[in-house]
């Protein structure tokens, strides 16, 4: 059988298409039925959640799709947790450029400016309304 | 400005999380201000199995800032790629979740998040050009 997505057989008419396989399309190895990668599912295997879980936080997933990663992730255990070390050392350590968190820094003290302008607003509202000058 | 942010197929109930949040207090004043929507692939007819460089190009096209997860290979993914190739100066980021499932598990960590992204989508117009920036 080749590695592609299609699987077609006949028996007498009936002809079954589209294995669900998984797959590497320079994003990691993922489904062929869809865009979600292993490792996007790894977290939650490793929790224990239920397939209903999953599918709460990913919708586009089918029953059928969490149990060939399952099955992909218990046949290829080491590999997949020693991977899932490796992007949680990488995104332990990335960070914005200087720049991006100086922006970040300036457009934080602007948006808690406008909240507290706003509560002295309604709080001078109230003042004014009880309290004739 | 822009129109809203599109949560990736791998980070729908994180980025409703986040949105929950945003709809509550101490945020909610400030998140109505922004008047931004949210939405997914579904609601935005893309198809299950989209490639990066497609959403990248749809996004950009519509307004709409991609939030996604960063649990791909570790080396330079698709995304990457895309962002390489065709990245300028007034292209609106790619917002990366670093710890998605912290989102769902930490209320503290969520919160950060919230943070953050409010920040960037304040300030989205000084941010394009950027590539990818990382939420905490």
């Amino acid at each position: 059988m080749s590695t592609t997505s299609l699987l077609a057989f006949c028996e007498g008419n009936v002809v079954v298409e589209n294995q669900i396989e998984i797959v590497d399309r320079g994003r990691g190895m993922q489904l062929s039925s869809c865009r979600i990668t292993v490792q996007d599912v790894v977290p939650y295997i490793q929790m224990g959640w239920s397939h209903e879980q999953i599918k709460e936080i990913m919708p586009i997933l089918t029953d059928e799709e969490i149990a060939v990663i399952e099955r992909y992730v218990k046949e290829n255990r080491e590999e997949v947790m020693e991977e899932d070390r490796r992007i949680r050392e990488r995104t332990a350590s990335q960070r914005n450029p200087l720049e991006v968190e100086k922006i970040l820094r300036e457009a934080r003290i602007e948006r808690l400016a406008w909240v507290e302008a706003r509560r002295q607003q309604r709080s001078g509202g109230k003042n004014g309304e009880g309290h004739p000058r | 400005m822009v129109k809203g942010i599109l949560a990736d197929a791998n980070i729908v109930g994180h980025v409703q999380r986040l949105v929950t949040l945003l709809q509550g207090e101490p945020w909610r004043e400030f998140w109505e201000h922004l008047n931004l929507v949210c939405t997914t692939f579904v609601e935005v007819g893309l198809d299950r199995k989209t490639s990066d460089a497609v959403i990248w190009q749809f996004c950009q096209e519509h307004d709409l800032v991609l939030i996604t997860s960063n649990r791909n290979k570790t080396k330079p993914d698709s995304l990457e790629a895309t962002i390489r190739d065709r990245n300028t100066s007034q292209s609106l980021p790619v917002l990366t979740l670093g710890d998605a499932d912290r989102v769902l598990q930490s209320r503290d960590y969520a919160d950060r998040v919230v943070e953050g992204l409010l920040d960037i989508l304040f300030r989205i117009d000084s941010l394009r050009g950027t590539g990818r920036l990382y939420l905490p």
